[in-house]
């Protein structure tokens, strides 16, 4: 009888993870997400002496120096000056000047995921720590949003509706282009081509803005030709039918671009040699084109479905802006705008953003892979 | 030897271009000051220009006396006149009055009014019916409300303490929800729409330390003061409901207010946190006084009360260096909490019978010690970091709405006659258009008819066959509805200029013009030449182009700030002017929407004015060289803005032709102007200053001007 001698699991364990390291597509990732982080630092330093480099008056309102300066003097307006650059991280408590370069390390420094303790609350005059809590990854506080929310908080509290928006959109502008495309491209320079090109182009031009400030006035009012839906004119919380509207707008908008990559994809496709020698086998074109064609065709633009998706959480700026709806797409807009930058808002935010535009592109690279046997990760 | 003539002809020439571009070289002012070049020291510079005011002004406010008030009044309206008619100082230009058509659901003229302090934003007493108020229903109320209503008392009663009850207390909804006024039975809705358009941020709703109004449009809701006015303007109780003045035998003054049962509730759920105590408004002062917590308001605390300013100062200074001492605050400033009676007292240096007046500016309202010290620097930064003493409680999703909850707790709940308010977000992108279709479909209870909104024009204002206006719509719906700003812009001079920069070279001034206009500036009638001869209808056509005289304010303290039995301190002003000047006819003012047109500018009497000047000027010390003088003015970066301007500023060169001209420098970016404008004051006549009250009383004006007054900063002095 033979002896099978089983291996220890911790013997397995390490031999697992030596086999794992020799693998090429660990390897590549591995790269990957090391490239990836490096940039990220690299966009914190952009961004933050970016941010650095505006002058001083964009953070403390001038007009309201001046007021303060005549009644109360020169000492209280340059106390209030140094307030609010103090709480925009550009001077320290006592009025002293912060280096760029120290910002820059800071916010690096609570980016990584190593655990830090970040004071949370602190006594009227900054002069003492109240309350702190450790963070293992810190993407600090908006200053111009009423409860200084962490920047974190707010994308979690406020990616539901913009994902949930983005996806239904993105879903209806599938159920429409992906048809058109494929009918346009059954019979390139035929009629319903033709048709299709006109309405794609008609529709191209509109502006977007213009669409959707047009429509916001147009489907609200309930004396007009959409009355009968009472549609309103901004989003109200529990009432989904207030967000027809929006909706209508970003997928009527869209609807061409996508057609066309179907389209294209298709064409590029129907002329392939598989295709002729099909044909001449005597499968139906509906065979063709829907078994064969369509499966090749839909690669390219599975590449992009992680990217959709987790664009999906951003929600789009124009839209939430006019529909009044409580997404991220108006946190980095307005971070930006208003009175004066959110330093911290627009430093996370650029951070995240960038992180998962980075992630989507991995997958979707991980993702083709899968689908596709011909495209492989690296070559031998 | 050709080629040796030609290099020697060209290094001539090289040389000559070099030498004359050397001398041409750029204009540069050398001096550090207008003060230094005239050879004058900064404080006589201010004793030249500001002394023949300053005297009268230091006669007006030393008219302290309670029953005095019509002399203060009309020596405060002498020295005003004197500051803008005889000295020339200021030019007043704008003010923003006007008359607004207006569609509302709202009972007119119940909710409290003032042009200054908390009270006009509040929601209290306001009432709103289910239809929009009708031109009949106006008229009724305006009638009514023209009587005057009972006479509001300050004579104490026999125990020494005056009784702050209102009375002009709106009536009660009735059973039936109905609400009554001139004989008018309105039904009420027991909800109020509006909207907002910038949400909370810089102080957020701090009241301690907020200067900004569209966060106090909040606070003032959530958290009452001792005060507040009525609908006639009147000062009466909030949560003290009786006071009492004492004179020390220092000279000193002490008022001390009783405050009412009221309570502190949470505000996310109106559950009951503390009662409201006399040391709640010991604890605000101290937060406020302490010059580390940089509050925007402290000024108008240690202006009244005694021994704050000093414990303001000693803050400041041991913020800077830690080892300087600051006095216990029980001990330096004047003000103590008798918690058994629930009294609060203010001592004040010497009467001051407008102090009551001040009492409805945030600085003054209370808080809970306890709770502020928890909340630490996170106070009023959100509406869930304040307790709730007031009317509503509030629930605030940034960028959407803001709820208001009525407060079950409050004190004075029969005078809230809604629940619910809801104050809906509106984006920069909504239209006039948008606003009027909300108002249509229910969405909110008012709006404004906009010129821009051509369809809302035809409908609500000038109707089918363009007959109605603004001031008389066509719509019985829509009223024609006037209010008065409660600022006033003026033009006034960098008399001490120390700054001078050019983005054009072609403008840039050297010494002898940089002298010639200092020296200009100190004559009085070249100052009263502008006076005259601006023509800033042509600006103000930029806010109002039909009726651009709506906006104009020819005088300097604001309409409706306060009036003695009924007469406005503006008239007090419009007939010092009527006088000097012999003008008799009753339609006169200088508050140019009771006017319908500009009653100074004056072509005529500008060019004459000028001439004199530079007859004067010429004896003075200038040559005919030296003219015309030039003005600095700071230019819009906006093209179509200054053009405007361009048109107004044309009527000085004008009727100042080869004596005076404008020139304008624009700023190449918007630091630029920033810095110019605010900081380094790099102009030599600027109309972007204004002043808006502080308390009722004029000396809140008064003050501005005087010797080391709080705009002389902005002349270099």
């Amino acid at each position: 009888m033979e002896e099978t001698i089983k291996e220890k699991p911790v013997n397995r364990f390490f031999r697992a993870v030596g086999e794992a390291l020799k693998n090429k597509t660990f390897h590549y990732i591995l790269k990957r997400v090391l490239t990836s982080l490096l940039t990220l630092i690299l966009i914190v330093a952009v961004v933050t002496a970016l941010i650095r480099l505006l002058p001083d008056t964009k953070f403390y309102d001038v007009k309201e120096y001046k007021t303060i300066s005549q009644k109360m003097g020169r000492a209280a307006a340059d106390n209030y000056m140094n307030r609010t650059l103090f709480l925009a991280g550009r001077k320290d408590i006592h009025g002293n000047d912060v280096s760029v370069l120290h910002s820059i390390f800071e916010y690096i420094y609570w980016v990584l995921p190593i655990p830090k303790t970040i004071p949370t609350k602190w006594n009227s005059n900054y002069t003492q720590v109240l309350e702190s809590a450790t963070f293992f990854c810190y993407f600090g506080r908006s200053q111009n949003l009423a409860g200084r929310p962490f920047v974190t908080d707010l994308l979690t509290s406020r990616m539901g509706i913009s994902f949930t928006i983005s996806i239904i959109c993105t879903i209806l502008t599938y159920i429409f282009s992906v048809p058109l495309g494929i009918a346009m491209a059954k019979k390139p320079g035929g009629p319903v081509d033709k048709a299709g090109n006109v309405f794609i182009v008609l529709n191209w031009a509109i502006p977007g803005l213009v669409f959707y400030l047009l429509m916001n006035s147009i489907m609200g009012r309930v004396d007009g030709i959409f009355g009968w839906g009472h549609f309103g004119f901004f989003y109200e919380d529990g009432k989904w039918w207030t967000l027809v509207p929006p909706i209508f707008c970003v997928v009527f908008l869209g609807i061409p671009g996508l057609a066309i990559w179907v389209r294209r994809y298709m064409v590029d496709e129907l002329s392939s040699d598989y295709v002729k020698f099909a044909r001449s086998k005597g499968l139906s074109e509906n065979t063709i084109m829907y078994k064969h064609v369509f499966r090749n065709a839909v690669i390219p633009l599975i590449r992009g479905l992680p990217a959709t998706f987790i664009g999906a959480i951003i929600g789009s700026y124009y839209i939430e802006y006019i529909w009044t709806i409580p997404g991220t797409g108006v946190l980095l807009i307005q971070g930006l705008q208003g009175s004066s930058p959110d330093v911290q808002l627009v430093q996370g935010l650029t951070v995240i953003y960038a992180a998962l535009s980075m992630l989507s592109f991995l997958l979707g690279d991980i993702v083709t892979v899968f689908f596709d046997p011909r495209i492989k990760l690296q070559s031998d | 030897m050709k080629k040796n003539f030609l290099i020697t002809l060209s290094s001539i020439g090289v040389l000559a271009t070099t030498a004359l571009l050397g001398c041409s070289g750029s204009k540069k002012v050398t001096y550090a000051s207008n003060s230094e070049a005239l050879g004058v020291e900064v404080e006589q510079m201010e004793k030249d220009v500001l002394g023949a005011y300053d005297a009268k002004y230091r006669k007006a406010a030393a008219i302290t006396d309670g029953s005095k008030t019509k002399e203060r009044y009309e020596a405060f309206a002498d020295a005003e006149y004197s500051l803008i008619y005889d000295e020339g100082i200021i030019v007043p230009w704008l003010g923003q009055n006007g008359v607004a058509a207006t569609v509302a659901k709202t009972v007119a003229r119940q909710a409290g009014k003032a042009s200054y302090g908390l009270t006009a934003d509040k929601f209290k007493n306001v009432v709103v019916t289910d239809k929009a108020i009708t031109k009949e229903q106006r008229k009724a109320i305006d009638e009514e409300y023209a009587k005057g209503g009972n006479p509001q008392s300050y004579v104490p009663g026999a125990d020494g303490w005056v009784d702050l009850t209102p009375a002009n207390s709106n009536p009660k909804k009735e059973a039936d929800g109905s609400y009554s006024y001139a004989g008018i039975k309105f039904n009420t809705v027991n909800e109020f729409k509006t909207t907002y358009t910038k949400d909370p941020d810089k102080a957020f709703l701090n009241y301690l330390t907020n200067s900004w109004t569209y966060n106090s449009y909040h606070y003032c809701n959530m958290v009452d003061g001792l005060v507040e006015n009525d609908k006639f303007g009147n000062i009466v109780g909030a949560l003290a409901d009786k006071y009492k003045v004492t004179e020390n035998e220092d000279g000193s003054e002490t008022w001390t207010f009783h405050i009412r049962d009221a309570k502190w509730v949470k505000n996310t759920d109106g559950s009951e946190v503390a009662p409201v105590k006399a040391d709640d408004f010991v604890a605000s002062l101290e937060y406020v006084l302490d010059a580390s917590n940089a509050s925007n308001t402290a000024s108008i605390v240690y202006m009244f009360v005694s021994g704050a300013y000093d414990y303001y100062k000693a803050t400041a200074a041991h913020a800077k260096d830690e080892t300087k001492p600051v006095p216990a605050f029980k001990d330096t400033v004047k003000v103590s909490a008798d918690d058994e009676k629930n009294e609060i007292s203010y001592t004040l240096d010497e009467p001051t019978p407008y102090f009551i007046s001040a009492l409805t500016y945030s600085p003054f309202l209370p808080v809970n010690r306890q709770f502020l010290k928890d909340q630490g620097a996170d106070f009023g930064k959100s509406v869930d970091n304040l307790l709730v003493n007031g009317a509503f409680t509030i629930k605030h999703e940034t960028g959407v709405k803001m709820e208001y909850t009525k407060n079950a707790k409050y004190w004075d709940a029969d005078h809230v006659y809604f629940d619910k308010a809801t104050r809906k977000f509106v984006p920069g992108t909504a239209t006039s258009a948008d606003i009027r279709t909300w108002y249509e479909q229910g969405t909110i209870d008012s709006f404004t008819v906009n010129t821009k909104d051509a369809e809302g024009w035809k409908k609500y204002v000038s109707g089918p066959d363009g007959t109605g206006t603004q001031k008389n719509p066509y719509s019985s719906e829509c009223n024609a509805v006037t209010s008065y700003g409660t600022a006033t812009y003026i033009g006034y001079y960098n008399f001490n200029r120390s700054f001078w920069e050019y983005t054009n070279k072609d403008n840039a001034k050297n010494n002898a013009e940089a002298l010639a206009t200092a020296k200009a500036l100190q004559n009085k009638k070249f100052r009263l030449g502008f006076t005259y001869g601006l023509n800033v209808i042509e600006a103000l056509k930029m806010y109002q182009p039909s009726e651009p005289y709506n906006y104009l304010m020819r005088s300097y303290t604001n309409r409706e700030l306060v009036s003695y039995n009924g007469k406005d301190y503006c008239d007090f002003v419009d007939d010092v002017y009527k006088t000097k000047n012999g003008i008799t006819s009753d339609n006169f003012s200088l508050t140019g929407i009771l006017n319908g047109s500009d009653p100074i500018y004056n072509a005529d009497k500008a060019k004459k004015l000028f001439q004199d000047a530079k007859a004067e000027l010429l004896e003075a010390g200038l040559k005919e060289s030296d003219f015309p003088i030039k003005i600095d003015v700071i230019g819009d970066m906006d093209v179509e803005t200054q053009a405007y301007f361009d048109a107004m500023y044309d009527s000085i060169n004008k009727n100042g032709e080869g004596i005076v001209k404008i020139s304008v420098n624009v700023p190449a970016t918007e630091e630029q102007d920033t810095d110019w404008g605010s900081i380094s004051n790099n102009y030599d006549f600027s109309m972007w200053s204004g002043w808006g009250p502080d308390y009722a009383d004029p000396n809140t004006y008064g003050h501005t001007m005087c010797i080391a007054g709080d705009m002389v900063e902005q002349f270099g002095f």
